[in-house]
């Protein structure tokens, strides 16, 4: 009976283990790299800066009577102004100056620069900007709804990036090389290959079931071992 | 010791170390890959709430006459008709992250904070099924429906078949989740996988890494078992059975002739004939029971260099289960009468 365990175990094994070491593997880089890491919040200064409520001349009030249809008004602060972000159910995201009250144009190449440099926690030089807007391919690791974005990338070893949105100049997004590692550890742990996206895929359920047979079968060997082996030794 | 020893001595140690956790992590992964996801959401009687506004809205207080230290931004919300700011002090890249905020009416600018009817209207208008409702509480955290969050929530429990939890934001009201019975076997299959006993919430913790590098030496002495038993062509495929015929030399100097299948090791083959050598592994090549004695010159797997003395060896000994019968022609060994342990 032992012996049938054993040659399930191996045989099972020998067609699947490797992906025990996969699993393996790719689990111990997601545990130990720490999630916030991974999801670049070190890419980015702490402190956001605050706006200055004093100077807003423009209120809520006009705000309001000027744009009837504002959703999720948010007052902040651009370039050392203060501002309001919102989304006008007619004509969509809109960023406003809360001091003169007039619509901010869109962001350019420049001040997208200036800002990424403002926003990222760090020290170094930009390596490329690229805009990104309705019609260019999107890089997988962005929504298409943030578009039209920038694409900030810095130099250094992680090439760290930043993207920030055309129409309200915040970051959107980020990555570093070890997020964009940490998406492929997912994409072999739940054995989906393409975009990660499908933990319900019929090939991790046959691993999977394949899987669990051959580590009972472990399991039941160990027990062996420990049990039996040491009767055996003592009579 | 030999490395191929320790090798197998670490991967019996191993497995008997975090097995039952590898069988848990199997176990919750097919859970995860067979779920209902959209039952596991917890959205099922879920409906977004719609804060109704006024068609016309004037008078609102601007921002700087509200007495508050300064806030980092500041939003516009509807509650029941009315306008509120929403100071943000300090808030983390995600909500469950704590934070600081603080509503003040846009009209009096006064502080403001939900009311358990107000807090209980707003969960009743997110629910579309037809439970009765408790009284809302706020809470502080921890919660065992939600265990990242670090900040005080509403919670209006719900008397339906899913035993509905509704969960909402203790400042602004905005609801942030409906906790079903789905939902909390989806929330321990997750701490399980992650080895979160502890509730971090998440899986970044010492407990979960020190039994990942256990299990990445598990898998890694599994592996290098595979190829140890390769390289002694244990591993070959072979289809079919190809009978052969090979002399047994018995204890006491009889010699018959017996047919066995060359694709199985001689232990199996033997035992197929009724000739059983003696083993308590079963084949492992980690017992040493196996014996069996040729004259050919057979090569020396590692279980046989572990298992056999070098005087052993020499003098032809080596283990049954380490070789395919194909190997061999003429052999002598001493054999047990009965099958070893048959479970």
């Amino acid at each position: 009976m032992i012996n049938k365990v054993r040659k399930t175990h191996k045989w099972l094994m020998a067609f699947i283990g490797l992906q025990f070491l996969i699993w393996s593997l790719t689990g111990l880089y997601m545990v130990t790299m720490d999630i916030h890491f991974i999801h670049g919040e070190t890419l980015i200064q702490k402190r956001a800066a605050a706006p200055d409520l004093s100077k807003v001349d423009y209120s809520f009030n006009a705000l309001l009577s000027d744009y009837p249809n504002a959703n999720a008004v948010r007052l902040g602060e651009y370039m050392g102004t203060p501002v309001y972000r919102f989304v006008d159910a007619d004509k969509g995201k809109l960023v406003i100056d809360a001091q003169s009250g007039e619509r901010l144009p869109l962001v350019d190449e420049q001040t997208a620069v200036q800002l990424a440099q403002r926003y990222f926690n760090g020290i170094s030089t930009v390596n490329s900007v690229q805009l990104i807007s309705e019609g260019d391919p999107i890089p997988s690791e962005l929504a298409p709804r943030h578009i039209p974005v920038w694409r900030i990338t810095f130099d250094g070893m992680a090439s760290p990036t930043l993207y920030i949105s055309q129409h309200s100049g915040e970051v959107v997004t980020k990555r570093h090389t070890f997020w964009r590692a940490f998406d492929w550890m997912w994409r072999f742990h739940i054995m989906d290959y393409d975009d990660g996206e499908n933990v319900s895929n019929w090939f991790l359920l046959i691993i999977g079931m394949l899987g669990t047979v051959a580590a009972l079968s472990g399991a039941t060997l160990t027990y062996h071992r420990f049990t039996d082996a040491k009767k055996e030794r003592a009579m | 010791m030999q490395m191929s020893g320790i090798n197998k001595t670490l991967h019996k140690w191993l497995s008997l170390l975090i097995g039952l956790q590898l069988l848990i992590w199997l176990g919750t992964g097919l859970y995860f890959n067979l779920m209902d996801s959209s039952k596991a959401s917890g959205n099922g009687q879920r409906v977004s709430v719609v804060h109704q506004r006024p068609d016309v809205v004037q008078d609102l207080l601007p921002v700087s006459a509200i007495s508050s230290a300064a806030p980092m931004r500041v939003g516009l919300l509807w509650l029941f008709e009315r306008p509120y700011y929403q100071f943000i002090y300090e808030q983390g890249e995600h909500s469950y992250q704590p934070k600081r905020e603080q509503l003040f009416d846009a009209y009096t600018g006064e502080p403001f904070s939900l009311n358990r009817m107000q807090a209980l209207n707003i969960a009743r208008r997110s629910y579309s099924g037809d439970g009765e409702f408790s009284a809302a509480e706020l809470l502080e955290p921890p919660f065992d429906d939600y265990v990242q969050q670090q900040n005080p929530m509403w919670r209006v429990i719900v008397k339906d078949e899913f035993n509905t939890s509704i969960y909402l934001d203790g400042v602004t009201g905005q609801v942030l989740k409906h906790v079903t019975d789905d939902v909390r076997l989806k929330e321990l299959m997750l701490k399980l996988h992650f080895m979160d006993y502890g509730n971090s919430g998440g899986f970044n913790h010492w407990l979960i890494i020190s039994v990942a590098i256990a299990t990445l030496m598990l898998a890694s002495t599994g592996v290098i078992w595979l190829v140890q038993q390769y390289r002694s062509g244990l591993l070959s495929i072979n289809v079919g059975s190809r009978p052969r015929t090979i002399a047994v030399n018995l204890q006491h100097g009889e010699r018959i002739q017996v047919q066995v299948s060359a694709n199985d090791t001689l232990l199996d083959g033997l035992a197929c004939a009724q000739l059983y050598l003696p083993s308590i592994c079963g084949g492992g090549g980690t017992c040493g029971k196996c014996r069996f004695n040729t004259s050919q010159q057979l090569s020396i797997t590692s279980a046989d260099r572990e298992r056999i003395s070098a005087q052993d060896l020499r003098a032809g000994y080596r283990l049954g289960c380490q070789h395919l019968a194909s190997e061999v022609q003429d052999i002598e060994a001493v054999f047990t009468p009965r099958a070893p342990r048959r479970r």
